[in-house]
């Protein structure tokens, strides 16, 4: 795999990021916002062995085989999970014949995985690189949708907290990260320091998931009972102008969302799948079809149990651990 | 034949006429004329119409007819090399192969009895076109010089330009049967010897049998990956190829053609002329965002038009699309199948226009467009707004006909997709196009430097147009946007 740049690394993940957000479902208050921002600290706090060995100048490969299936498998799954979120946010954003049965999704679903696998063929670096680009276009928007939202908050949202307890949003905020499969592996493909990449990640992390919820929180709070989606709610309910609404630009800033979360899980999954097996072909497209299957069986819905929460700790501690015990071994 | 023209020149003149008059097949434009010199029999061989006679004359015949005695044909030989400067250009050919690739580029070549080589004089005085305005390349305030047919016209408009011994220009020869003369041009100071070293190894893959355009060329010098996007280059202004190669890129001239290749080129390039270097710096920002905003109009302003129309009318104001909606239910076809026959029928007036001779294409175009467009509006089989549309996104693509291929093929591919997905659509398509164009990368220089990989220095001349005060002092070569430094 190629090196990408600082830059491309955090826009890559935060896309992922940015499209999880836009799917959650269920209330949120400022304790989610309070919630995510502990779980997003607890992540990279749990990060912090995988980059010490990254920072050793080691690679996952070096974790062992074990650790590559672990981190492969992971990513499979969290890429059916982001499927998932697709099909189940067919409900708020309108994609055309999406809603129109089986073969609606599956037709959404063919038509971002043939797209996934034509990004992933071309590699990390332009996938960087675009990532990049359209992250850059999706932060102007966003700030367009998140100003026009602004306008219309109401700041006694802030105070309702609709019964939601600190420990389940930090259970919810630290199991909906699952694109720490393709941090750990993309990590160490990225040039410069591995700590400051992932300080600078994890720093633009929080920034995103508290603009971005908090936003939700103010504009859609009053109606947050009968909302399913609050982030899609807050930017479909926010019209800067009297006589024009703005909701393309938050269809475009999901598509290429969506698209990218998804290219990001196919690349990496295509990259271990090389490393793991003896198979040379089709990987990436092998492993859409993995994907798109475990999204069917989560059933266009969200999972953030306890559950997720300790894949995710598994994951984090999985490959270092492994590492740490080859070199213990090694050394006798 | 071809056996023969690899051997070594015969000694015996009578042979190595009867030689050169078999290789040629009596062609009717190679010229023998036999005659003695200082006691030796010798014969000049030129070849009509690629020499110019008065030079011939003047340079070559009058001075070797008036030769002392010599001893040998080597004596003379020697004693014009030594004596008679007849032109700065005299090679010497020691093979058949050598000596009618001089003759058919225009040298007058002298054959001797007694001596197995040949020696040319470089009096080329073929009819070429003089030097024009460029036709595709417009500009107001900067020179009107444009690349003419022949490479050494071209060389030397360079050389005009870049006064400078840093800049080398190496000649050879490409295509097996077209013998085609290849000028790879570099600032020995700026360029980076990575990149001139692997363009050099992909100039010696070239093995065609003739190079009639850059065309021919650009593959070779290009990833063989899919590239919606070319990451090489074409000019027909010397002073563009200047700035280029003062910025350490690569040029390849090649005869015959009045453009040259630049190795390598970006995408934000195409969105740059020499006219924004000559105005004011803000108006040249202003006309490098309209470019920007053109191209993306180009693009995208049917398939948007088609997929809000189509899918999300929630997005237009209700003015808007009362007056959309009361054009368009008195169209008998769908929005989709009618913007693709208005951009089809576009496409072919033109094509027809292009390809009709002057004086009629353009004519052509301007009568079909206005009578085919204003029948089709009054019969009710397209809508006026659809009608606005399409012209102005094709008016818009006018303004950067660089990327006219490009432009062309996307639009209908997004409105393909607008037209069956929607925004949605839209904007999947947009991410594989982008992905497309970030994927683009020769010689280790990303295509979209210095969008991504970001470089803030690159800004400069991308985003704004600095002064030249403060664009002297960066330094600024095209290794700076190589994959290393970033």
């Amino acid at each position: 795999m190629n090196q990408i740049n600082k830059a491309q690394f955090i826009s890559l993940l935060l896309i992922e990021d940015l499209f999880i957000m836009f799917c959650l479902t269920e209330a949120i208050t400022v304790i989610t916002a309070v919630g995510f921002i502990c779980g997003i600290i607890l992540q990279f706090i749990l990060s912090i062995p995988i980059i010490r060995v990254y920072s050793k100048g080691k690679s996952l490969r070096d974790c062992g085989k074990t650790a590559e299936i672990v981190v492969l498998a992971y990513i499979v799954i969290w890429g059916g999970m982001l499927f998932s979120m697709l099909w189940n946010a067919g409900d708020i954003i309108y994609i055309p014949y999406e809603n129109s049965g089986i073969w609606g999704k599956f037709m959404v679903a063919a038509v971002i995985g043939i797209l996934c696998v034509y990004i992933s063929s071309s590699g990390i670096k332009a996938l960087g690189r675009s990532a990049l680009i359209a992250s850059a276009i999706g932060a102007v928007c966003l700030l367009i949708v998140v100003i026009s939202a602004l306008i219309q908050s109401d700041m006694k949202n802030l105070t309702d907290t609709a019964g939601k307890s600190f420990i389940a949003e930090l259970n919810r905020g630290f199991a909906l990260s699952g694109g720490l499969g393709s941090f750990i592996l993309i990590l160490g493909f990225t040039k410069g320091k591995p700590m400051s990449n992932a300080v600078g990640y994890f720093i633009g992390k929080i920034i995103l998931t508290s603009a971005v919820i908090l936003t939700g929180v103010l504009v859609s709070g009053g109606i947050m009972d009968i909302t399913d989606f609050p982030i899609a709610t807050a930017a479909q309910i926010s019209q800067p102008f009297p006589v024009q609404r703005i909701d393309s630009l938050f269809l475009i800033i999901f598509s290429v969302s969506a698209v990218y979360s998804i290219a990001v899980q196919a690349t990496a999954a295509d990259y271990l799948l090389d490393e793991v097996s003896p198979i040379k072909k089709y990987r990436s497209t092998l492993m859409l079809i993995a994907m798109a299957a475990v999204g069917l069986i989560f059933g266009g819905k969200i999972h953030y149990g306890i559950g997720f929460s300790i894949a995710v700790a598994v994951i984090l501690l999985f490959a270092p651990l492994s590492y740490f015990i080859k070199r213990k071994l090694k050394n006798g | 034949m071809q056996d023969n023209r690899k051997i070594r020149i015969i000694s015996e003149l009578k042979e190595n006429i009867a030689m050169i008059k078999q290789i040629s097949g009596g062609s009717s434009d190679v010229l023998i004329s036999e005659f003695t010199t200082g006691g030796i029999k010798c014969a000049l061989l030129c070849c009509e119409g690629m020499m110019s006679s008065q030079t011939a004359a003047e340079m070559v015949l009058s001075p070797i007819t008036d030769i002392p005695q010599q001893a040998n044909s080597a004596g003379l030989f020697s004693y014009i090399m030594k004596y008679r400067l007849l032109s700065t250009d005299r090679p010497e050919a020691q093979d058949y192969d050598t000596l009618f690739r001089l003759l058919h580029s225009g040298f007058a070549v002298l054959v001797a009895d007694g001596i197995n080589k040949a020696i040319a004089f470089g009096v080329q005085g073929y009819a070429s076109r003089g030097i024009q305005e460029p036709s595709g390349e417009g500009n107001i305030l900067g020179s009107h010089e444009g690349f003419v047919e022949t490479v050494r016209t071209n060389m030397s408009m360079l050389r005009r330009r870049l006064k400078t011994p840093e800049l080398v220009m190496e000649l050879m020869i490409k295509g097996s049967k077209s013998h085609t003369d290849i000028c790879l041009c570099y600032m020995r100071d700026r360029v980076p010897q990575e990149l001139l070293d692997r363009i050099q190894k992909s100039l010696d893959d070239i093995k065609l049998e003739s190079i009639l355009s850059t065309g021919y060329i650009r593959p070779f010098v290009e990833k063989k990956i899919f590239e919606l996007f070319s990451s090489t280059g074409i000019t027909e202004r010397p002073d563009v190829l200047c700035s280029k190669l003062i910025e350490g890129r690569v040029a390849i001239l090649v005869d015959g053609v009045p453009y040259g290749i630049i190795i390598p080129r970006l995408f934000c390039e195409s969105f740059q002329t020499l006219d924004d270097y000559a105005y004011k710096p803000y108006y040249a920002v202003f006309i490098r965002w309209l470019k920007y905003g053109a191209f993306i109009l180009a693009i995208l302003f049917p398939a948007v038009y088609a997929a809000i129309v189509m899918y999300h009318p929630e997005l237009l104001n209700s003015t808007l699309l009362l007056l959309l909606v009361e054009e368009e239910k008195n169209a008998p076809l769908s929005i989709i199948t009618e913007s693709f026959l208005v951009l089809i029928m576009y496409e072919v007036i033109r094509e027809a226009g292009v390809r009709l001779p002057k004086p009629v294409g353009g004519a052509v175009s301007i009568i079909s467009g206005l009578i085919i467009g204003d029948a089709a509006v009054k019969s009710g089989l397209v809508s006026t707004p659809l009608l606005t549309m399409t012209a102005l996104s094709v008016l818009a693509g006018l303004v950067l006909p660089d990327l006219n291929p490009q432009i062309t093929v996307l639009r209908f591919a997004f409105l393909i997709s607008g037209g069956l997905l929607g925004l949605f659509g839209i904007s999947i398509l947009a991410c594989a196009v982008l992905t497309n164009i970030c994927g683009t990368e020769d010689y280790g220089f990303p295509f979209t430097a210095p969008i991504s990989p970001f470089s803030v220095k690159g800004m400069g001349d991308t985003v704004i147009r600095q002064g030249f005060r403060k664009m002297q002092n960066r330094g600024f070569t095209v290794e700076d946007y190589h994959e290393s430094n970033q």
